[in-house]
């Protein structure tokens, strides 16, 4: 049974969504779970991780905490690390996770598998599955080392409410701030609640079957059903005929995008448009059109009006979504 | 048979018994305006100093004086036949009538010199005289008449009903004006002589005073004259004939006049190799060593390319033609050889040395205006679909847009400065062999499970079936691909395709200038033919059927290639092909010209011979089609580039279907087919148009789908 | 600025990945092999601070003999050298940590004043390399950069990094490492006469040998497998918009579980 620690991201003063999902999974794989959430002002947040399977919770708090750099942040959880000594240490592959998986390998001189979508145990090892090639290729792969450091893929596990010990203890951190160089001048994120398409878990793409810049009100109110991780996409037609701002084209000469939920609404399938979304995990598309070469490349297709498709899938999605 | 009583006296009214003040002062005159004329030619940035520029010139060009029998054959037809130039029925008929007044009216005026300044003084006989007299009026004053008509048509249409791609410069309308006044004040000495002379009862010749026609309607205004007064006036109107016809001699050397002289020697000079529009070739071994590419100075053009702006006239056919101008680009043909002439003179002064020698500038020092940018503009540049259309609506055989691809070459290959979207054609290109960077594995997927015999199985074949990126790649094209495969097996002809040894033929690359990797490509995919010995090749693009019929022959790649419309055409005649079925709800089914079938190639009928046999009848054509169908727009790289200036081509072209009454547009391309299927929907036709492939059709009617 | 870019030859994006007979790897045979499309904006980064400030590019990287190919594409885009690490049997097993370890051992040798790297290969997807060379060399890493300024006396960088939602801005003293993302600069299509020149630029080949590196990989791939192939496309019938809109959600929900 192995030790895991679990590093606990916090965005917006809350604990990610992913945090939950590795903790509950470290649970899972029984041994003691130890978190480690780091940030300013962040104390009170630690008790939730209990209900996700965390025994022990140790806190990093502290003004120097406030904003994300890497450096501090591997030289509190490698601390973290050093007082739990786990044989395991999980993160989620949060644009954070990324950075701070390798550098924290790095430090324990340790290898480190980034952005696992499958876990097993072999003894007190784990056995991840990753994706490479861009999705096209799954390798089962293994650190050698101990620790093993392993980022997990957002949404790929699940979060399961699983009950730990949950107890919080605060650390304090003496950073060598020797090796700390960089310093963050400033940090803007974004009002909107949209994300960006190429971050976007799911696109609503409208094309020429828009038939007008008053009608992309229609994906802009269906992405809204799906909530903060969902935006609105177009392609090349929708964008030259004036309805939407490039910054929204998707397809060859706009953004490449694979979120895992594209919904191609009077989208004909223009080769160029494919090549920007055709990694997409599930593809909708919705047209009036059955011969539309769209539907070669869609999970789900529906033949109809999307006039009439858009505003009654909004409110199936708003209920599902309980609003 | 009349006599010697039948003739009139030359010099009449001018020269006297005396001394010939009036035939010495006008041999005087005449003098002078032929030095003037020379001065003309031979002035600082005139036509001798724009040859200098010519001989400095470095690129390349295609043979230009062999088969010197031929070429004065053509030329000779060319010129005095008007072929080219009665392709637009009101401009070329005013042009022949000018042409061929000018001429009778030389050989009047000859005739006049030879009897008048030689034969009468040295040797006081008449050869003016008799039948051959009469014939000489009939002739001289019907050419004086043909002329006024033709400078009227012109006159008429440069002052009430100019088209907008027709420019108007002051010499414009002087040339217009001063052939008026020649033949006018002409026809006035002719009708107050004859008002002095033959009109009056009595004299000799009054009973043939109408064959001279021209003079003598220009006589009736002054039937009230008396002799006396006629006579005056005449020798007033003469003089002034007189220089007004040397001012035009001199005139023609400053204006486009010359094109008088520089028009038949560049007809004379055509291109006469097999390819309607052959680029500069760059070898192969010179890329490694060259230190540049395509053309950024005046010089690096061939001297043909500068000869050719000499000889613009600035009709603006090219204009009128051209796709680009049409949809509101900024892009004349016309304008491209003009700036191009005036860069030329300009350039020419500033590089004469004080003994008149034409010295290279180098770029440092150069200081007038850049050649790519400022004589000629970028969005000009890019803006060209490659579509022929102003080579082949040129009457004076100047070869236009290979121009604006030299610069293009220069652009790509040197500067990597093209439209930002060309980068990842490029690299598709590149890495994956297709426009799109699909990967190349993904070729012959089109072709699974439908019997597609490939080459690599079958060893070798009487015809390889070239499919093409978009045949190969694009959804809507696939269907094409399908249904010629489909036919192909039918009519049991025996050809492969290479699969995913196939690869992209590169006509884009050329096309945007990038020399070097369309010679990558064709050298890839010419050594798999040449590992499968193939002689014979269909296609189905028209723009592969181009490029590997004349690009890849200039690279040692010698195949028979053909168009899939020439081998329907066969298979239906021959009847390997039988169209059982009928393709009902196609009235009103037009045929779009491809621009690389018809204006590069001539295959403008075996389409139409195919929807014939579909049952069809001919189609209904469009207000442009044959040697002046509108591109689709997709040409010369344009497919894989914006279209953000001016409207889209593919929806004119569409319109143009509309107007014309289609219910079904036909192409036999599949840059067309995409262009239009899309101009449909863009203009939201799809309820009552459609675009079709021709080969779409004919797997239908052969109840292959 | 003196700057070395790490470069990385991997298969082309959409090059179709076949297994090996013993599902421990991929076939190489007929792949088309390309530059690391992120290490592209690393070398144009670089070369666009060589083309302000002066200074030179030198590319390095680990690959056996067609990574060269790689290198002849960096050079064409403006690098002026690079060391090739050519090594065939270190780099087929080598991990990131490995991998490191050998470039930061050739990067020691050179001067430079920052390091550039991609912010992963796509074909490992790992994006580890960075970090353990910051380790190695005792540099800071500023990964996903978006946009990156230099001070004027050229001693310090301010780097845009991208962050979920938005972004930060970060400085920090040079020598540092920074990770390119896309949008840091569009990565140039090289001229013919600089393709043509890079067939003459200096590369210097080196074993891991001539390092004196040793490293012994800290993960295995232990087997490779390929994706389910994607099914064939479900048409959502229904009688009327409203009866295909509740089928859609229903099987969004619960047969793709994407809701």
């Amino acid at each position: 049974m192995p030790d895991i620690l679990v590093y606990a991201e916090v965005q917006k003063g809350e604990i990610k969504k992913g945090a939950f999902e590795i903790a509950s999974k470290a649970k899972a794989l029984g041994g003691q779970v130890s978190a480690c959430i780091i940030g300013k002002g962040v104390e009170g947040l630690a008790g939730e991780l209990g209900k996700y399977g965390a025994d022990k919770i140790y806190v990093v708090d502290g003004p120097e905490f406030e904003n994300y750099l890497t450096e501090p942040y591997v030289q509190a959880l490698a601390h973290v690390a050093g007082l739990v000594n786990p044989s395991i240490i999980f993160l989620s592959a949060s644009a954070q996770g990324k950075d701070l998986t390798p550098a924290l390998a790095a430090r324990l001189k340790v290898g480190a598998l980034s952005d696992c979508v499958e876990l097993s145990l072999e003894g007190d090892k784990v056995i991840a599955k990753r994706p490479m090639f861009a999705g096209k290729a799954y390798a089962t792969v293994e650190a050698l080392g101990s620790p093993q450091v392993i980022s997990i893929r957002p949404n790929s596990l699940g979060v399961e409410e699983i009950a730990g010990a949950g107890a919080v203890e605060k650390v304090d951190v003496n950073l060598d701030t020797s090796k700390i160089k960089a310093v963050v001048k400033s940090v803007e994120v974004r009002e909107s609640e949209e994300p960006d398409q190429t971050e976007a878990e799911i696109i609503v793409s409208g094309g020429r079957g828009m038939e007008g810049a008053e009608n992309f009100r229609l994906l802009e109110e269906l992405a809204r059903a799906f909530g903060p991780t969902a935006t609105v996409g177009a392609s090349r037609a929708a964008v030259d005929a004036g309805w939407i701002d490039h910054g929204y084209q998707i397809g060859q000469t706009g953004k490449t995008v694979s979120p895992n939920l594209y919904i191609a609404a009077g989208i004909s399938g223009a080769i160029q448009h494919l090549a920007g979304m055709n990694t997409s995990k599930v593809i909708v598309a919705i047209n009036k059109d059955p011969e539309a070469p769209i539907f070669s490349k869609a999970d789900y297709g529906v033949v109809g009006d999307l006039f009439e498709i858009l505003p009654k899938l909004t409110e199936e999605i708003k209920k599902i979504k309980g609003q | 048979m009349p006599g010697a009583e039948i003739t009139r006296e030359l010099y009449w009214n001018v020269v006297g018994t005396g001394f010939p003040v009036a035939r010495v002062l006008s041999y005087i005159l005449a003098l002078a305006a032929i030095v003037l004329f020379v001065k003309g030619l031979f002035r600082r940035g005139g036509f001798f100093d724009a040859v200098k520029m010519m001989k400095l010139a470095s690129g390349p060009d295609v043979p230009r004086t062999d088969n010197a029998g031929q070429r004065l054959k053509y030329a000779v037809a060319e010129v005095f036949g008007h072929r080219k130039i009665l392709r637009e029925p009101y401009q070329g008929v005013a042009h022949l009538f000018i042409f061929w007044g000018f001429i009778a009216l030389f050989f009047g005026t000859f005739m006049d010199f030879v009897q008048g300044d030689i034969i009468e003084p040295l040797f006081h006989a008449n050869i003016l005289q008799g039948g051959f007299y009469l014939f000489f009026s009939l002739i001289t004053d019907l050419g004086g008449i043909m002329v006024i008509a033709g400078i009227i048509m012109f006159l008429v249409r440069r002052y009430a009903g100019r088209p907008k791609w027709l420019d108007d410069k002051p010499e414009d309308r002087i040339i217009l004006w001063l052939i008026l006044a020649i033949v006018v004040t002409g026809f006035l000495i002719e009708g107050l002589r004859l008002q002095a002379t033959e009109m009056q009862p009595g004299h000799p010749m009054h009973p043939y005073a109408w064959y001279s026609f021209g003079g003598h309607l220009f006589a009736l205004p002054f039937a009230w004259m008396s002799v006396q007064a006629a006579k005056g006036l005449h020798r007033f109107v003469w003089w002034l004939h007189l220089f007004i016809v040397m001012g035009f001699i001199v005139y023609v050397a400053y204006s486009k006049l010359l094109h008088i002289f520089t028009v038949p020697v560049n007809i004379y000079m055509r291109n006469m190799t097999e390819n309607p529009a052959p680029l500069k070739p760059i070898p192969p071994e010179t890329f490694e060593t060259a230190e540049t590419f395509g053309v950024h100075l005046l010089e690096e053009y061939s001297w043909k390319d500068l000869f050719d702006s000499e000889v613009c006239m600035r009709c603006g056919r090219c204009v009128a033609v051209c796709p680009a101008f049409n949809t509101d680009k900024p892009l004349k043909p016309r304008d491209v050889i003009q700036n191009l002439r005036e860069h030329l003179e300009a350039k020419v002064k500033l590089s004469l040395d004080a003994d008149g020698k034409v010295r290279v500038i180098h770029e440092e020092s150069y200081e007038g205006p850049g050649l790519i940018g400022e004589v000629i503009e970028k969005d000009a540049i890019w803006a060209c679909t490659t579509c022929m259309a102003c080579i082949e609506a040129c009457p004076a055989y100047i070869s236009q847009f290979p121009k604006l691809i030299d610069l293009r070459r220069y652009l790509t290959m040197m500067e990597s400065d093209f439209p930002a979207e060309v980068q990842e054609v490029f690299r598709g290109m590149e890495n994956n062999s297709n426009p799109w960077n699909i990967g190349s594995h993904a070729r012959a997927d089109w072709a699974k499970e439908l019997n597609v015999p490939l080459m690599s199985q079958k060893g070798e074949a009487e015809y390889l079936f070239y499919v093409g990126c978009a045949g190969a790649f694009d959804d809507l094209n696939k269907k094409v691909a399908i249904a010629l495969a489909k036919i192909f097996n039918a009519a049991g002809l025996d050809y492969a395709i290479l699969g995913t040894e196939e690869g992209c033929c590169g006509d884009s690359a050329k096309k945007i200038g990038n020399e070097y990797l369309f010679q990558m490509l064709a050298e890839t995919n010419m050594e798999v033919f040449n590992n499968y010995k193939v002689k014979k090749i269909i296609t189905l693009c028209p723009h592969g059927y181009n490029t590997l019929k004349y690009d890849y022959k200039e690279l040692g790649g010698d195949y028979e290639v053909y168009h899939y419309t020439e081998i329907l055409d066969d298979l239906i005649r021959s009847g390997k092909i039988t169209l059982k079925n009928p393709v009902d709800n196609l009235c009103a089914i037009s045929y779009h010209d491809s621009c690389y079938l018809g204006r590069y190639n001539g295959i403008y009928e075996q389409p139409r011979n195919i929807l014939k046999a579909l049952g069809l009848g001919a189609p209904v054509e469009m207000a442009s089609h044959h040697e002046k169908s509108l591109c689709c727009g997709a040409g010369g790289g344009r497919m894989w580039m914006e279209e953000t200036l001016g409207t889209r081509i593919n929806q004119k072209r569409t319109q143009e279907a509309a107007d014309a009454g289609a219910k079904t547009v036909c192409t036999a391309c599949p840059f067309c087919y995409t262009m239009l299927s899309d101009g449909i929907k863009e203009l939201g036709k799809g309820e009552e148009m459609r675009a079709v492939d021709i080969a779409q059709l004919v797997a239908k009617a052969a109840g292959l789908e | 600025m003196n700057s070395v870019v790490c470069v990385k030859q991997v298969p082309d994006t959409e090059t179709l990945i076949k297994l090996n007979a013993d599902g421990t790897g991929i076939v190489t045979d007929g792949v088309k092999w390309i530059m690391n499309p992120f290490d592209e904006y690393a070398v144009e980064e670089a070369v666009r601070k060589k083309e302000k400030t002066g200074g030179t590019v030198t590319l390095v990287s680990l690959g056996p003999d067609r990574a060269l190919d790689a290198i002849r594409s960096g050079l064409a885009m403006g690098a002026d050298t690079a060391v090739h690490i050519n090594d065939a049997d270190f780099a087929a097993k080598a991990d990131p940590y490995a991998t490191a370890q050998a470039l930061a051992a050739a990067i020691k040798e050179l001067e430079y004043d920052a390091i550039f790297c991609g912010k992963q290969a796509v074909d490992d997807d790992a994006g580890q390399v960075a970090a353990y060379l910051g380790e190695l060399l005792d540099l800071p890493v500023i990964t996903l950069v978006i946009k990156l300024e230099l001070s004027d006396d050229g001693k310090t960088a301010i780097a845009t990094r991208e962050i979920e939602g938005g972004h930060a801005v970060i400085e920090v003293p040079l020598p540092a490492i920074f990770t390119a993302q896309k949008g840091l600069n569009e990565p140039r299509y090289a001229s013919l006469p600089q393709i043509m020149k890079a067939k003459k630029k200096p590369v210097t080949v080196k074993t891991v040998a001539d390092l004196g590196v040793s490293a012994e990989p800290m993960t295995v791939i232990k087997g490779m497998s390929l994706p389910p192939e994607r099914q064939a496309g479900k048409m959502i019938e229904g009688a009327d918009a409203a009866a295909k809109a509740a089928a859609l959600a229903k099987a969004l929900r619960e047969e793709a579980e994407v809701i």
